[in-house]
């Protein structure tokens, strides 16, 4: 017991991430700070995959003398992948946090939903 | 030559099109871009013809990309299950495509054209990828790649509030994703392993522990946001009504497909449903399915605007598949497989009917639309076939679907499943037969400013090729259960 929280900490920080992101997600109103918080959220998975591949007193999986005990590479190189799509959600969601900017003069949600519905007509 | 281009088919079927996505952004021109789009399409439906005829003998064909050998590299697996999901989803993408070609009510500007097929591409070869990988964390990438094509399409419907059906899809999208990328961690952690045919045999030899129930637990949250499973859906009936129609089409046919077979595939291949970790997968998702059955056609029956409506219905319909493969049973899995092909078809045909009567009447408000059956006979009549399929008739598709589906209830020895079954096809009459009294009884509640522009050959083609397709696999359902039911011994066939 006294082992669990110093021994497990990067999973503590994780499902505090975790918490923290999905929260921030549910909660906010303004689209922007949601996306700060999907970013936390993505974070919290990040450090899980790459804490699981630590393995204590590993090093770098190198061929070198006196090194015999290796961290596994492969959860690191799922997350290199992971962050990039990552980064370009952040980008794709930014981008329409622009154009909904320049279409309504807000990002907050309520502001947006408060209007009354109005159904453009489609021009043919 | 040949020969050594056939025995990369499973990789090529990916790479098609995501190399001609890079070059129809380079090219830059609409022309080009349409053309390589067409094109794109037709050798993506091509190779996934050969690859069934190369299956169907097999019966199963590993590829190894690079030459790494499967437990080690990534394994491209196609077998019945996978050419079957491949076949339905070209076809939709080739009936979509040339459809695009026609009026589409998109907002993009000069020169922007080149970038929306490019996402249209980039969202197949995302969603091809995603059928053809054996491999867990592939799939993860393959979803990321086609769910950020599909938010831009959506992005591009002409009012602003496509926009927000777009971030809302998003945000929901990357949550699922996420918990997804949580799973394959969750399973990695325990097994070692991302090959779900490797997977799949570790979690049968080690046995369950809350690792795994965890990764399970996460894996379907996050596919049931992808695939609208019931209390999951909310991104859907806006996401499809405010999309560009050409886009409408060709998601009702496909993401939310893929996301299912690969519910089907992580669901039934790794963890088997029948309590195999003591853990009631099949309850959760009967539950979840049951709920959408009959929650959904009653919000299409209130619904005010006719694309939202059908999408509220695309609800009630996945929710058929979901109950399929809750049942855990060979006959449950033949029976998702005939309702994901049928509601494909039906639906295609269904939303270009709604787009060709919208881009004539330039409302989808269903009370402005009163008697225009008159005026737009073609569109109509499809409509009201496609309609008459969702409902489930006989001699339509539908009623292949809901017959194959009520066996396998009964078999499963869930014979009073088929009430709420029953009672969803019911709440689908009403909705419809609403539809058909206003399209052809109701007055017109305000003059519509009507174009009389005759069809061109890119809308009217697609949908009667469509609109054949449905008619004929209402005849003659033997084709796509006996395919089914091949898919689906596949599928149990091997892992669990």
């Amino acid at each position: 017991m006294t082992d669990a929280i110093p021994g497990l900490f990067n999973y503590w920080v994780a499902i505090g991430l975790f918490v923290c992101g999905l929260v921030m997600i549910l909660d906010s109103r303004n689209m922007i700070r949601k996306m700060v918080g999907l970013n936390m959220f993505q974070s919290a998975v990040f450090l899980l995959f790459i804490t699981m591949g630590k393995v204590e007193n590993g090093h770098a999986p190198i061929l070198a003398d006196g090194i015999s005990r290796f961290s596994n590479p492969l959860p690191h190189v799922l997350i290199l992948t992971a962050i990039v799509v990552g980064v370009a959600t952040t980008a794709v969601g930014l981008a329409l946090v622009v154009r909904i900017r320049r279409a309504y003069g807000t990002v907050d949600e309520d502001e947006i939903f408060d209007r009354p519905e109005v159904e453009p007509e489609i021009v043919p | 030559m040949i020969s050594s281009a056939l025995k990369h088919l499973p990789v090529l079927q990916v790479v098609v099109p995501l190399l001609v996505a890079a070059l129809c952004v380079l090219a830059g021109s609409r022309f080009l871009a349409r053309t390589a789009l067409i094109l794109t399409a037709l050798v993506m439906l091509s190779i996934s013809l050969m690859l069934a005829g190369q299956v169907y003998p097999d019966g199963v064909i590993s590829y190894a990309l690079g030459g790494w050998p499967p437990p080690w590299g990534i394994e491209y697996r196609i077998d019945m299950l996978t050419v079957f999901v491949l076949i339905t989803i070209n076809l939709v993408n080739l009936a979509a495509a040339v459809f695009a070609l026609g009026r589409n009510d998109d907002n993009l500007g000069r020169g922007a054209h080149a970038a929306f097929y490019a996402a249209w591409l980039l969202c197949m070869a995302g969603l091809n990828g995603m059928v053809v990988t054996n491999d867990a964390f592939n799939v993860f990438v393959f979803l990321e790649i086609s769910s950020l094509a599909t938010y831009v399409l959506i992005g591009c419907g002409r009012d602003p509030r496509a926009l927000l059906a777009s971030y809302r899809y998003l945000v929901m999208g990357a949550v699922g994703a996420t918990f997804i990328l949580l799973s394959i961690g969750l399973l990695y952690m325990h097994t070692g392993t991302l090959n779900l045919t490797d997977l799949a045999q570790r979690i049968d030899a080690r046995g369950a522990n809350r690792t795994v129930i965890m990764a399970l637990a996460f894996l379907i949250i996050g596919l049931g946001i992808k695939c609208a499973m019931m209390p999951l859906h909310d991104w859907l009936p806006n996401a499809y009504s405010f999309a560009p129609n050409s886009v409408t089409v060709l998601l009702s046919g496909t993401a939310t497909k893929v996301a299912l077979y690969v519910l089907l595939r992580f669901v039934h291949d790794l963890f088997g449903v029948d309590h195999a970790l003591s853990v009631p997968v099949d309850i959760v998702l009967v539950a979840c399915a049951i709920s959408g059955m009959l929650v959904a056609p009653l919000i299409a029956l209130r619904e005010s605007n006719l694309k939202r409506m059908f999408a509220w219905s695309s609800v009630a319909q996945i929710s058929y598949i979901i109950l399929a493969i809750g049942l855990g049973t060979g006959a449950g899995v033949a029976a998702a497989l005939v309702h994901l092909f049928n509601h494909s078809i039906i639906k295609v045909a269904v939303f270009m009917a709604v787009g060709i009567l919208i881009a004539r009447t330039g409302t989808a408000r269903i009370r402005h639309l009163g008697s225009v059956a008159h005026t737009h006979r073609f569109a109509c009549y499809t409509l009201l076939f496609g309609g008459l399929g969702l409902i489930g008739l006989p001699g339509t598709p539908g009623f292949v679907s809901k017959w194959v589906l009520v066996s396998a209830v009964v078999e499963r020895g869930w014979w009073w499943l088929a009430i709420p079954v029953l009672a969803g096809s019911l709440a689908s009459a009403a909705y419809v037969w609403r539809i058909v009294e206003i399209l052809w009884a109701k007055p017109a509640d305000i003059p519509l400013q009507q174009t009389r522009s005759p069809l061109a050959f890119v809308e009217w083609f697609p949908l009667v090729v469509v609109m054949g397709l449905v008619l004929w696999f209402g005849l003659h359902a033997s084709l796509v259960t006996g395919w089914a039911g091949l898919a689906a011994a596949a599928l149990t066939g091997n892992g669990s």
